[in-house]
């Protein structure tokens, strides 16, 4: 009976009841979206590398070198020599080692010259390798495999030719020397599904014509006598290490550190990750703090609602104590029906929020390759919406106490 | 949302932009954080520490008066036994197998790097004289059961009063992982990482 | 409920003495009242005389600063809080001058408001919805309107509503301030004569107050609060 009146009571005032509803809807959404992000986030980037050592490049900091060599998130600010990279992987204690060569692009897809020990090496989600879905390695020149992402996005199949960009947003492309694709990769949930794979000397190839960024006006080599070069590559951005011992890593990387002829940074991956995460933790707990400064001030202006409903509703206050409702029944109704407003505003922003995902995911795959989960609410969130409904309930108290002296001292007397 | 993300990579973008210098770098040398560099193979676990001289002795210059000498050869000892710095737990059956203990003074700063770096701590006027001291230590052991090695503990925060924090790299077959440790939680726990 | 017995006395107040807590200089003293079983009373009284605050004591919104107030017998100015209330809703039927009921909840709904605070009334009524109906019926309200929200209708019809409600399990006491006040002349009589005919079938007890000296006639008693309470400075 109470529990329908009140469902009475806030139907009547549907408009203003909506609006709370969906205000804190939101914000419990804002916060909860930022610990999907998170949590997603931080597993995405934890699966994507494995068993690889060290990562070497150019002078950069550490999370900066992991996010352009693994995560194909910003640029490098600079190259290393080819012969540099000898230096290192000649060093007893290398046990193995992936070149890699960044810059260029395919429709928004990052391309990617390596060699042959990519797809024996890169390994990802605790030791998984990468496999061929369809078609063949890198025989050819121009031969490119592409990432079960960028097959899908662009509806490419084995045999489909390629052109190259140069640059990531480059109107310049290496339109001379066509590409064609020889395999797909399977699907592995990383960057590498978005990348667009060629080998070292195809980059040297495409670049033949190039100079420090730029072509040089009037040149273009024919490609069979660029078939007839020496394309073995002269830089790369960085490079996957693996080494024979653990034992051997910081003795390693300290050597590299401090190599003479080139400035090189080497970094361990668990440890940049570490430092990313760091890094992302201030602005996520800014986001969160803001999040739950949102939900509270929401909540303060659920109170408000209940507060300003309040003088409409002495009279009401009067009719249920006339009834026999003790005062304690009064301040029940009006927490009742912040616990409504509580609840609701929970399975509004759950909805919303999974919607939101759904539409989403897609999209944040393909821009920041973060695989949201969106199966289950985390059982921090289950938290959360009992510390809300608890915090909501205590708050509505404050209402609650003042329709209580109400009650009990307008007696008959009412006052409108 | 959208914004959200785009707020969230933005911002990192332009943080570590900023915090590039603050790069790991084994040559780095920063007043106040200690390295430390822990590796896994098999049996045998290594720690590889590199402090600052003032998180030690309190002082970086090269040691000229007796008193500052007396001081540096007693911080030395300290390092000798290795549990005045770290423990390990006992059920790990951890024994030591070799360690080296020194002392790296460098007054000369020909070295580029090496430059940028000092230009870093002129600025904050830190010190007066242009050398740094590190003291170095190198432990290896041998384990019995090193997956014991739940969490290793840091007597070295209450050993040295003027030690700041301990940046810790670490690595195993697991994969490699950070930690920073300060006197207030003198501890990193490994669990699940060996 | 025994059958009417003129000696039997619903209510007996004996030297009650009230006034606010605040600032209010009112202050209240009723010597002697009290009011027979199946007596019909009317409370005259000038605006500010203490005549709410005076049904406020006797319902138990209030307790008296001293003095007994007594209901069928019971004490009830030393109850508990809870009790009081306890006590109210299983006994008193309550009408206000006006906006009687939850606007938002149907009429039916509102009828039955009390039962679900009182067991005692709830017992009295074997088929809630059918008893509420009925007496709505004899009340002379539309039958369409038993389904329809209180605040759709009309204040005549609400009024007769909240007699509906006040009656429904036959509580002893009817307790009604200034029910008529907001109706005109007509309306006025058409609900007292139904108000009336409905606490005679339910053998209850009516206090009413009013301004309106004219409807003196239709009642047992008159009281006037200038003759029952005493000037106090
Ligand atoms: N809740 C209250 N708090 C403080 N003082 C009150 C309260 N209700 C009534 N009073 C005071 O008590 C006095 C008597 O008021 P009461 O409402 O009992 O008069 P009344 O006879 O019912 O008047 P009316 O005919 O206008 O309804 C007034 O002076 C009023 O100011
Ligand atoms: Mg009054
Ligand atoms: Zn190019």
């Amino acid at each position: 009976m109470l529990l329908k009146l009140t469902f009475n009571s806030l139907y009547a005032r549907l408009l203003t009841v909506a609006m709370t509803v969906f205000a804190i809807s939101l914000s419990l959404m804002l916060y909860m979206s930022v610990e999907k992000l998170r949590t997603s986030a931080y597993t995405s980037f934890t699966d994507t590398i494995s068993q690889t050592d060290l990562i070497v490049g150019a002078r950069t900091s550490s999370v900066q070198l992991l996010l352009y060599s693994v995560f194909r998130i910003g640029n490098a600010t600079n190259n290393i020599t080819w012969e540099s990279y000898e230096d290192v992987i000649n060093k007893k204690e290398v046990a193995w080692s992936v070149p890699i060569s960044l810059g260029d692009s395919h429709k928004g897809f990052r391309v990617m010259g390596t060699n042959s020990e990519f797809f024996k090496r890169y390994k990802f989600r605790g030791g998984q390798s990468i496999e061929l879905e369809q078609g063949n390695n890198l025989d050819d020149l121009y031969d490119v495999i592409i990432g079960a992402g960028v097959a899908e996005k662009l509806n490419y199949s084995v045999g489909t030719p390629l052109i190259v960009s140069h640059g990531l947003q480059s109107f310049s492309d290496h339109d001379d020397q066509p590409f064609k694709i020889s395999g797909i990769l399977a699907k592995t949930g990383t960057p590498v599904d978005n990348t667009v794979i060629v080998s070292l000397e195809a980059i040297e190839a495409i670049h033949v014509d190039w100079s420090t960024g730029a072509k040089i006006p009037g040149q273009i080599t024919p490609v069979e006598e660029i078939r007839q070069m020496d394309l073995s590559p002269k830089n790369i951005t960085a490079a996957l290490i693996g080494v024979n011992s653990k034992l051997q890593i910081f003795q390693l990387q300290r050597w590299i550190n401090e190599y003479p002829e080139e400035s090189l940074s080497s970094i361990l991956p668990g440890v940049a990750l570490q430092e990313l995460w760091r890094i992302v933790g201030v602005v996520e707990n800014l986001l969160l703090g803001i999040s739950v400064t949102v939900i509270f001030t929401t909540l303060i202006g659920m109170t408000a609602i209940i507060f300003s409903s309040l003088n409409e509703r002495r009279r009401e206050m009067a009719i249920w104590r006339a009834m026999g409702a003790s005062p304690k029944v009064v301040i029940g109704l009006l927490m009742l029906e912040a616990l409504i407003i509580s609840v609701m505003s929970i399975i509004v922003s759950t909805v919303m929020l999974f919607l939101t995902l759904y539409v989403l995911q897609p999209w944040i795959d393909n821009t920041y390759g973060i695989l949201v989960n969106i199966e289950t609410l985390a059982v921090k969130d289950i938290y959360i919406f009992m510390l809300f409904i608890l915090s909501a309930s205590l708050v509505s108290l404050i209402p609650a106490i003042r329709a209580y002296w109400f009650s009990i001292n307008d007696g008959m007397t009412i006052k409108i | 949302m959208k914004y959200i993300i785009y707020i969230l990579l933005s911002f990192n973008l332009t943080t570590f932009i900023i915090s590039a210098e603050e790069t790991r770098q084994v040559d780095k040398h920063e007043h106040g954080v200690g390295e430390l560099n822990i590796a896994v193979e098999g049996s045998t676990i290594e720690f590889e520490f590199m402090i600052p001289g003032a998180d030690i002795v309190g002082f970086e210059y090269v040691a000229k008066s007796d008193d500052d000498i007396a001081k540096i050869n007693q911080a030395l000892k300290t390092f000798d036994d290795y549990t005045n710095i770290f423990t390990l737990p006992s059920n790990s059956l951890c024994e030591l197998d070799s360690q080296k203990v020194a002392l790296k003074e460098e007054d000369e700063h020909d070295d580029h790097d090496e430059h940028e770096d000092h230009d870093e701590h002129d600025d904050q006027d830190e010190h007066a004289e242009e050398n740094h001291n590190e003291f170095y230590a190198k432990y290896s052991f041998e384990c019995g059961n090193i997956n014991a090695i739940k969490e290793v503990n840091f007597p070295y925060f209450a050993t040295f009063t003027n030690s700041g924090e301990l940046e810790v790299q670490f690595i195993s077959n697991m994969g490699s992982t950070s930690f920073e440790v300060e006197g207030d939680e003198p501890s990193i726990n490994t669990d699940g990482k060996i | 409920m025994e059958k009417s017995n003129l000696n039997e006395k619903t209510i007996q107040i004996d030297s009650v003495k009230f006034h606010w807590s605040n600032k209010s200089k009112f202050k209240l003293h009723i010597p002697e009242l009290s009011v027979d079983k199946g007596e019909k009373v009317l409370l005259l009284g000038e605006s500010g005389s203490g005549k709410t605050t005076l049904l406020s004591l006797i319902c138990g919104f209030l307790t008296p600063l001293s003095g007994k107030i007594q209901l069928n017998e019971k004490l009830i100015n030393d109850l508990s809080a809870t009790k009081r209330d306890q006590y109210r809703s299983d006994n008193i039927g309550i009408i206000f001058q006006q906006f009687n009921l939850l606007p938002y909840a149907n009429v039916i709904d509102n009828i039955l408001l009390p039962l679900y605070f009182s067991k005692l009334r709830s017992a009295n009524v074997s088929n809630q919805r059918e008893t509420a109906i009925s007496i709505c019926q004899s009340l002379r309200l539309p039958e369409d309107v038993v389904n329809m929200k209180a605040s759709e209708l009309s204040v005549g019809q609400q009024q007769r509503v909240a007699v509906a409600r006040a009656l429904i399990g036959n509580p002893p006491l009817v307790i009604a301030d200034e029910p008529t006040s907001s109706l005109d002349t007509d309306a006025q009589t058409i609900f007292l004569d139904l108000m009336f005919s409905q606490v005679a079938s339910s053998n209850s007890t009516l206090l009413m107050v009013s301004h309106d000296k004219s409807l003196s006639s239709k009642f047992d008693r008159v009281i006037d609060m200038k003759n029952i309470s005493v000037k106090e400075q």
